[in-house]
């Protein structure tokens, strides 16, 4: 019999330290993992790095998983915790690099991290979706990760509510404004 | 939806806006599994190549010292 074994099965195969689980864990949810860092943050070198973190960070710390969430749910939070904090530590890098420049420290020109378009955007001459992906960039964290689970990873309200700890109402509220915002923001392009 | 962008008004339409355009490659590069094992292989603590008491040099030099009597013994010992 070859049928995969379900996520609390696997869960328990990784605690009893089967390496085979490991890897079917790994080949299920790397895509969803890898898609979920790289819709926050646009690139895929960072992308894979947080995700290899998660994978890392389940092999290590998942004797200690209680199970009072989904084993997706836990990829989930780690994979948006991971990859803002990726993000956050870029930014940083990015405004210590600006400031050096500013006080000449390093008399070097900087040039800016290629940006590197969101895959949505790698389309010919669609410049309304790059201003759309542009918006949802500039979305504040919670709001982006919400709109980014909901629309773009497809989760569930009640999935998107276990992952980020909050109630229903909380999820709906964050993807309410996160749609007010985008039409804010793109206002201007629309006049 | 009076814009240009056709931004959508309902949930299930902001989902089918962003899942309709199409996508570049959304997986991670293939061998993905590979180079995770060799990260996690690169994160395990070594063991170390002497136990943990021979490497105290006090230790270390006391045991010298053992071999070097018990040598002088044999050499004493094998000359008479």
């Amino acid at each position: 019999m070859s049928c995969s074994p379900s996520d609390a099965e696997l869960v328990t195969q990784l605690q009893a330290g089967q390496a085979t689980a490991f890897r079917t864990m790994v080949e299920r949810y790397q895509g969803p993992v890898y898609r979920t860092a790289l819709s926050l943050l646009r690139s895929p070198e960072e992308a894979e790095d947080v995700a290899q973190e998660v994978f890392v960070e389940v092999y290590q710390t998942v004797a200690r998983f209680r199970g009072e969430a989904a084993l997706s749910t836990w990829l989930y939070r780690l994979a948006t915790s991971q990859a803002l904090k990726q993000r956050r530590k870029t930014r940083a890098k990015k405004r210590f690099a600006f400031l050096t420049t500013l006080l000449g420290a390093n008399h070097e020109m900087l040039h800016e991290r290629p940006d590197y378009r969101h895959p949505l955007a790698l389309l010919e001459g669609q410049q309304q979706q790059q201003q759309l992906v542009e918006a949802i960039a500039r979305l504040p964290d919670s709001q982006q990760v919400a709109f980014t689970l909901r629309h773009e990873q497809e989760l569930s309200y009640e999935e998107i509510a276990a992952v980020l700890n909050i109630s229903l109402p909380a999820v709906e509220s964050l993807l309410f404004r996160a749609r007010q915002s985008l039409r804010k923001f793109l206002h201007p392009h629309i006049a | 939806m009076s814009n240009q962008l056709n931004l959508p008004e309902d949930d299930e339409a902001w989902t089918t806006l962003l899942r309709s355009l199409p996508q570049g490659s959304l997986e991670p590069r293939p061998f993905f599994f590979t180079r995770l094992q060799a990260r996690l292989a690169a994160q395990q603590p070594q063991p170390p190549a002497l136990p943990t008491w021979l490497r105290r040099s006090v230790y270390a030099f006391s045991l010298a010292a053992l071999v070097l009597v018990l040598n002088a013994d044999t050499a004493m010992y094998s000359l008479r």
